[in-house]
């Protein structure tokens, strides 16, 4: 049962070059309790599609088309006045690099308890009692609510944007590279903490990292994009053990392991296009090792080719065995 | 054959006041008593998590900061006791590639002036059609071709993959025999990433190279390296050639450490080793092993006395006591 339905979702930002097609004609679902993970290069959109989701882009940003679907209600028929009620209640969002953002010189119990304020009609005291719980929801020590943020250190205080996110009881929360700038024992224990909450709330989530061997280690489907676009979209396993987009399989050939033998890396030649004026076509035609003539001339179709796996590629068919030996 | 890089018993102590008031100082011992050796022609990498101390190593290595104390010989000259103009002869030996090539280029500069700049500082090429040999020489080398398209750019118009060619080009540009590059991948996307690495394979061979190689990553590391050192808390707690360590590590942090490094298969389950906390910072450290706290294994003995590092086997050295 999915909670979330991103139907051709188009995004758009004005800059004085003309519009950047920074999330064009995505589709993607995210199912109740589920984690979905949307991985990609940097400035490929998953920030933005983030963004459009919470009703929350900058100035220059505009949802063109589509639909985003919330438990049945389409989030962009709604006015800011009710995406108010929506957003946090229903659906939050830890920002990026946000643990940096906490305001230094008030406690971080407050700080906290300032979301719940705004939000609830309930009195201080029972604000801050949340703030208890919440604390304990997140393995903090809730005898450290009064303690201020330089108290924390980074992963303390990424679990208190945990917490934030939570606050309202959400059913969906979604995670903007929220271990990135952390080290990698703490990037597991925030990752483990992630899991029991989605376990124990029932919690759905998405995941937006760059960084494919997190996906693959705590998401059960994962989305791929490049330059604006999903390329491919199925189950994590599907999708590592037989991708079938060539971006894909190049991205995982990329990362290099610490098990198994040693093996050579594969790149992509370039680098990811300008968005404002994309190749025409597919958009990965450029660095695509298999690219034809048809492949800069029309776009692929973005379709369901195995049950519950969808992909924009024009030769799918051809590349299917080529890519499913090469991505392991 | 004498080790290209010998360094003895390193130690960096930042000082600062305890307080914002007090006048007592404490000491951040960023690197405390290091020693190590790089053979000619190595890549040896120098792992740890963030503030273990890696950075401060590679800087005072190459004197961009001054130690508090300690020895480094590069091919036998005594790097720490030059003067100052010795150093600057010495300087075209050892070079740097740093982590950002947004911020470690100077944006005013194209790519022509940037790498010129080495030779002219160095007086190297004193005419301007050498300089030019010399500058297409080299950004073919790091293959940012075609030249004519990229030496009259500025940063700015460069993608983050090409700025740190650049910089790459910049460090080679006096044909240095030791390298130290910080994190040179980190700030680049995966796709870029694999090219880039490739690229300081196939320089190390052609320039004859020897590197001191310093990331948080550690499959990173094992793609690159002929050595790891792993350090905690600016200390070295394991050191070995790289396959062994990753995949037979000996000392408790390195075994945390490897199975915490999330790997790309979904399929594959693993055992991680949890272990509570963060790096704490060098201030007021622990009696006995500096890992102690943190340690599933520790024992009464970790607590009194600091373990020092020893060798257990061919080429490995361990610092714990349990070994």
């Amino acid at each position: 049962m999915p909670i979330l339905e991103v139907r051709d979702l188009v995004t758009h930002y004005s800059t004085l070059q003309g519009p950047v097609e920074a999330v064009d004609r995505v589709n993607f679902t995210v199912d109740e309790g589920h984690t979905f993970g949307l991985a990609g290069e940097s400035g490929c959109g998953k920030t933005t599609a983030a963004l459009s989701i919470m009703g929350l882009l900058p100035s220059n940003g505009r949802v063109i088309g589509g639909q985003i679907i919330l438990d049945g209600e389409d989030l962009l028929q709604k006015d800011e006045s009710e995406l108010k009620k929506i957003r946090w209640k229903k659906i939050s969002m830890v920002f990026q690099g946000a643990m940096n953002a906490l305001n230094p010189v008030i406690n971080v119990g407050e700080q906290i308890a300032e979301v719940i304020l705004e939000k609830e009609e309930i009195t201080k005291d029972e604000a801050w009692e949340r703030v208890r719980e919440l604390y304990e929801l997140v393995d903090l020590d809730p005898s450290r609510v009064k303690d201020f943020p330089h108290e924390f250190s980074g992963g303390m205080r990424q679990r208190v944007m945990i917490a934030m996110a939570l606050a309202l009881y959400p059913k969906l929360v979604i995670a903007d590279e929220p271990i990135t700038a952390l080290d990698v024992i703490v990037q597991n224990q925030i990752l483990d903490l992630m899991k029991n909450l989605q376990k124990k709330l029932n919690l759905s989530q998405i995941l937006i990292t760059h960084d494919l061997s997190v996906i693959a280690e705590t998401c059960e489907k994962a989305g791929i994009m490049y330059a604006g676009k999903l390329v491919e979209h199925a189950d994590t396993v599907e999708i590592y053990k037989r991708p079938l987009h060539p971006y894909t399989s190049a991205l995982i050939g990329a990362y290099p392991s610490i098990v198994g033998e040693k093996r050579t890396l594969k790149f992509i030649p370039g680098a990811p296009p300008n968005l404002i004026n994309p190749p025409k076509g597919c958009r990965f035609h450029p660095r695509c090792p298999y690219a034809k003539e048809i492949c800069g001339k029309e776009e692929p179709e973005y379709l369901e080719k195995e049950a519950e796996h969808f992909v924009a590629c024009h030769f799918v068919d051809e590349l299917r065995d080529i890519l499913s030996l090469e991505g392991i | 054959m004498p080790e290209e890089l010998l360094v003895k018993d390193l130690k960096k102590w930042f000082s600062r006041r305890s307080g914002f008031f007090s006048r007592k100082r404490e000491f951040v011992r960023a690197v405390d008593g290091i020693s190590f050796e790089i053979e000619k022609g190595e890549v040896l990498c120098l792992a740890g998590e963030s503030g273990c101390g890696k950075t401060t190593t590679g800087r005072v290595i190459l004197r961009l900061i001054e130690p508090t104390s300690g020895h480094v010989y590069l091919h036998g000259v005594d790097v720490l006791s030059l003067k100052k103009r010795e150093l600057r002869k010495m300087r075209p030996e050892m070079q740097m590639i740093f982590q950002d090539p947004y911020e470690s280029l100077d944006p005013r500069m194209d790519v022509f002036s940037i790498l010129a700049e080495p030779l002219e500082v160095n007086r190297v090429a004193a005419r301007y059609s050498e300089r030019m040999d010399r500058v297409e020489k080299v950004l073919e080398d790091v293959r940012l071709v075609p030249i004519q398209e990229f030496i009259r750019r500025f940063p700015h118009e460069l993608s983050g993959g090409q700025r740190q060619r650049v910089a790459i080009a910049r460090a080679l540009m006096l044909n240095p025999r030791f390298m130290v590059a910080d994190e040179p991948v980190s700030m680049l996307d995966a796709s870029i990433r694999t090219e880039i690495l490739n690229l300081l394979t196939d320089l190390r061979e052609k320039y004859d190279l020897t590197f001191l190689y310093i990331t948080h990553d550690l499959a990173q590391a094992r793609y690159v390296g002929d050595e790891i050192m792993i350090m905690y808390l600016g200390k070295i707690v394991e050191r070995g050639p790289m396959e062994d360590v990753i995949l037979e590590p000996i000392h408790p942090y390195t075994k945390a450490l490897i199975s915490n490094v999330p790997i790309s298969d979904p399929t594959v389950e693993r055992k991680r080793i949890l272990i509570s906390g963060e790096t704490p910072t060098p201030i007021n450290l622990p009696e006995g092993c500096r890992f102690c706290p943190r340690c599933i294994e520790a024992r009464t003995i970790c607590k009194q006395e600091e373990p020092e590092l020893r060798q257990v086997g061919e080429d490995r050295w361990v610092a714990c006591c349990e070994t």
